[in-house]
């Protein structure tokens, strides 16, 4: 190696950067002894050099790791993991999952009908017996009216109208018009109340007839109740039924589902 | 790679690619984050890391790291560091301060590769191969981007000189 004017600058700077062999460093120094203006050059290269500052990074202690830290975190570990989770069982279908919720809801939801008709029924069987109790006194007071409305053509005629709209209120009005037979068509009614206080007073007379005959509503209320309720019952028996071919098809569907897994299992 | 020799390398290695990125980027914080990420990737592949290559893993990592950094975020703030050297010198010293600060300024007026190139061969004392394989130049490139750095750096400082003269 032979430094010189056109090369020099090149071996100085591998000279800064330490990258030359001792003997090719060695021919440096006797290059610069022997031509000292190129000494400058080569301090004002070491000038621009970079002296080693200690700069310490701030926390090395976030930065240390130990091996049973990261055990959890071991990729093979995770992979194991992975598999024993996976062949076991299939993947849920959200398709499958929906139209078992809404067939375990329109199952919940039948039950649900048939518990409250099935609590419905015996209410009405101990209505229906108390009404018939109770409508037996007015169905014989009735038949008095009648014969009275024979007997007495005014009470016949105040009646008339009534009897279009109720047949009850008309048999209590024609009570109150003969006073002769308003015991016994008032405990033919069971109301002992109106009968103490009964007068020829036509004020009161309507007042207690009133009353009677709002009684007597209400009781015609609560038979007309039995036909009500036969009907409701009528169409809950069919609502049974209706309910019944609705949790036929939702088995049958849920049927298809499981059959249809295990088809796919089975492949 | 054991634990033990991972932590030994944090202790060996941690401050000087703290440095090296510092330097160059000039944020404290985020040449934290770019440290941890390699010290992070340097315990994920422990198994498979050379040993003896660990620090030019390091490095490797990290300065790849930080051209992803300065790629997304550009920071030319020139800061504490060469601040707080200038803070803890003795006034004694003043004139010859002057010409290193002189000297920084004109380091980081260089381009990233120049000034990775420089502050590896400086502080860390590679050589061109390795620095090479840190940086993925060849051998050759290394050798004229960082002559033609230091030639920069020596005509501002001579310029300078004779400024002052």
């Amino acid at each position: 190696m032979e430094l010189n004017q056109d090369n020099y600058e090149n071996y100085l700077l591998l000279y800064v950067d330490n990258e030359l062999t001792a003997s090719e460093r060695a021919a440096v120094e006797a290059f610069l002894i022997s031509n000292p203006t190129y000494t400058t050059e080569l301090k004002a290269l070491q000038a621009v050099q970079l002296n080693a500052a200690f700069i310490e990074y701030p926390d090395k202690s976030s930065l240390y790791r130990f091996e049973e830290m990261n055990a959890s975190l071991e990729p093979a570990f995770k992979k194991s993991l992975y598999k024993n989770s996976t062949s076991g069982g299939q993947l849920i279908d959200l398709n499958k999952l929906y139209w078992t919720v809404g067939s375990i809801a329109a199952i919940s939801l039948g039950v649900v009908i048939g518990v409250k008709i099935f609590i419905k029924e015996p209410v009405l069987t101990q209505k229906e017996q108390v009404i018939i109790a109770k409508t037996s006194p007015i169905i014989s007071s009735k038949g008095v009216n009648m014969q009275k409305m024979v007997d007495n053509k005014i009470v016949t005629t105040t009646s008339q109208p009534t009897l279009l709209e109720n047949t009850q209120v008309a048999s209590t009005q024609t009570i109150y018009n003969e006073p002769s037979l308003i015991v016994t068509e008032a405990v033919a009614i069971e109301n002992k109340e109106t009968v103490t206080e009964n007068t020829p007073n036509s004020a009161i007379s309507t007042a207690n007839s009133s009353s009677l005959a709002t009684e007597s509503r209400v009781e015609k209320e609560s038979f007309e109740e039995i036909n009500t309720d036969d009907n409701d019952r009528v169409i809950y028996i069919s609502n049974i039924e209706l309910d019944g071919d609705k949790f036929r098809g939702i088995t049958r569907r849920l049927g298809a589902i499981f059959r249809r897994n295990k088809i796919e299992k089975n492949k | 790679m054991t634990d033990i020799a991972y932590n030994n390398a944090v202790d060996l290695y941690a401050d000087g690619v703290y440095r090296f990125i510092v330097k160059n980027i000039h944020h404290e914080e985020d040449a934290r984050d770019i440290v941890q990420t390699a010290f992070e990737k340097l315990w994920v592949n422990r198994a498979t890391v050379d040993p003896l290559k660990v620090k030019s893993y390091l490095f490797t990592v990290a300065y790849h790291q930080m051209i992803d950094h300065i790629r997304k975020v550009k920071k030319h703030s020139i800061t504490d560091i060469y601040e707080t050297e200038t803070n803890s010198l003795d006034p004694v010293y003043q004139p010859q301060h002057a010409l290193k600060q002189t000297i920084l300024k004109a380091i980081n007026e260089l381009n990233p590769t120049q000034k990775s190139l420089i502050l590896l061969k400086d502080y860390e004392g590679y050589n061109y191969q390795e620095i090479g394989e840190i940086m993925n130049l060849s051998e050759s490139q290394v050798k004229v981007y960082l002559h033609r750095a230091r030639l920069i750096l020596k005509d501002k400082l001579i310029h300078l000189q004779k400024a002052s003269a």
